[in-house]
């Protein structure tokens, strides 16, 4: 049996995009990308969500709440499902928005200290650490009604994917890239649909099974 | 009609087996562990979320072992990370027991019931209502093994927790079940459970939790 946790924001848990304010939902289990990646790698697998909208990679947020510090909760969620083979680390998307001042660069430095805490961890197989792929995500699309929000984001999100690699390749861990299979939708420019969904959970699942098969 | 259950606890939701040594990082297989047990039970349309953390207290950071152990902090990402919750299981208090708390009987009923009241308090539940809640009191403790040094009083103070934890679920008009009088502690450490005792606990959260929708 191989665990795997998938650890990130609302498009982790599955924020239906919503071209207004408070159109929000959940995709159902079988559409979010977790549930596609579980339902490819199929019998002998599971997969673990723990997505929190709002999470950053380091930040404990003043006007959501500071339990959105991304760094701060990893512990316990990789703690509580021990042993873990894989951690899916997928964040960054939150931490563009205005209020953090947050640079590309600071955000790389946010997912590498994501991928230190679990490579430090004793919370892989027989209290080894899990192995960590960080995953990029998609840059930003035409906003709406968050643009106030995320002012100066875009032109930030298409510089994230080069500055998370360079902190993967850092720490050794595994990276992938979701801008290269997926893209934001027009109709909040943050949040995933159901396609994306199913492609980045297709790719995903292609790239864990490599990474689980030369364990 | 699918179900989302959330399960909130401790080391006994997580499924430490009773510990010979400390720093015996073993866990019950998933099909051992209570919540697989209920989640079996209860058929396909239920889904069980586990979140159970070993050392968890209801809202003390733990010096020792982690200011990330305090449950009322860790409540809110929970909640989010899993909604549309139907119903969460609530079963915490045996940390506190640890003697660097000190706090008595009476403080662990009351900081379950703060967790109780965020938990009503939250929009977790589906169309944005509270999620239903299952109050479970923990099985009473045994001052023995390797942890008992930690436990010190604690035994006595675990014994008056059902009663204590039942007046809470009353006041606050949710489900209650009491584990102390299904199951005993392993005699190997005095705070875990073994297999049978999980079994015989997800038959009962699982016949509870049925009777609630």
């Amino acid at each position: 049996m191989k665990t795997i946790l998938c650890y990130g924001d609302s498009n982790t848990w599955g924020a239906v995009p919503q071209p207004h304010r408070g159109d929000g939902g959940r995709f159902a289990p079988d559409v979010r990308w977790p549930g596609v990646l579980r339902a490819r790698l199929g019998a002998g697998h599971t997969v673990i969500e723990e997505g929190l909208n709002g999470r950053t990679t380091c930040i404990a947020d003043p006007v959501e709440g500071t339990y959105k510090n991304g760094a701060a909760y990893l512990t316990v969620a990789l703690e509580t499902h021990y042993p873990l083979d894989l951690v899916i680390i997928k964040l960054g998307t939150n931490d563009l928005k205005a209020r953090f001042a947050m640079q590309p660069i600071d955000i790389g430095f946010g997912m590498g200290q994501l991928a230190d805490i679990a490579l430090k961890s004793t919370f892989g197989p027989n209290g080894t650490p899990p192995q960590v792929l960080l995953v990029a995500p998609a840059p930003l699309a035409k906003l709406s009604w968050l643009a106030e929000m995320f002012e100066g984001g875009t032109q930030k999100s298409h510089r994230l994917a080069a500055e998370i690699a360079v902190n993967a390749r850092e720490k050794g861990v595994h990276f992938f890239d979701a801008g290269s299979v997926i893209r934001s939708s027009d109709d909040d420019g943050i949040h995933l649909d159901a396609a994306a969904h199913a492609a980045l959970g297709e790719a995903l699942a292609m790239r864990v099974r490599s990474i689980l098969q030369s364990d | 009609m699918t179900r989302t259950i959330v399960c909130f606890g401790d080391s006994n939701t997580y499924g430490m087996p009773p510990m010979e040594f400390a720093g015996d990082w073993r866990r019950h297989a998933p099909d051992v562990r209570w919540p697989g047990i209920a989640g079996r039970m209860l058929g396909p349309a239920w889904t069980l979320i586990e979140e159970g953390l070993p050392g968890r207290t209801t809202l003390h950071d733990d010096p020792i072992e982690g200011a990330h152990k305090n449950g009322l902090k860790d409540l809110p990402s929970i909640l989010e990370s899993h909604r549309p919750i139907d119903a969460l299981v609530l079963m915490l208090g045996t940390n506190d027991l640890k003697m660097r708390f000190s706090v008595p009987p009476e403080d662990i009923a009351a900081s379950v019931a703060l967790i109780v009241q965020a938990i009503k308090a939250s929009p977790a539940g589906p169309d944005g209502q509270a999620p239903k809640i299952l109050l479970i009191a923990p099985a009473r403790i045994i001052e023995t093994g390797v942890l008992a040094g930690m436990l010190t009083g604690g035994a006595e103070k675990s014994a008056r927790l059902p009663a204590l934890l039942a007046k809470v679920a009353n006041a606050e008009e949710v489900a209650f079940l009491d584990a102390d009088a299904l199951i005993a502690v392993s005699h190997v450490d005095g705070v875990h459970l073994d297999a049978a005792a999980h079994a015989t606990l997800g038959r009962a959260v699982a016949e509870t939790l049925s009777t609630l929708f």
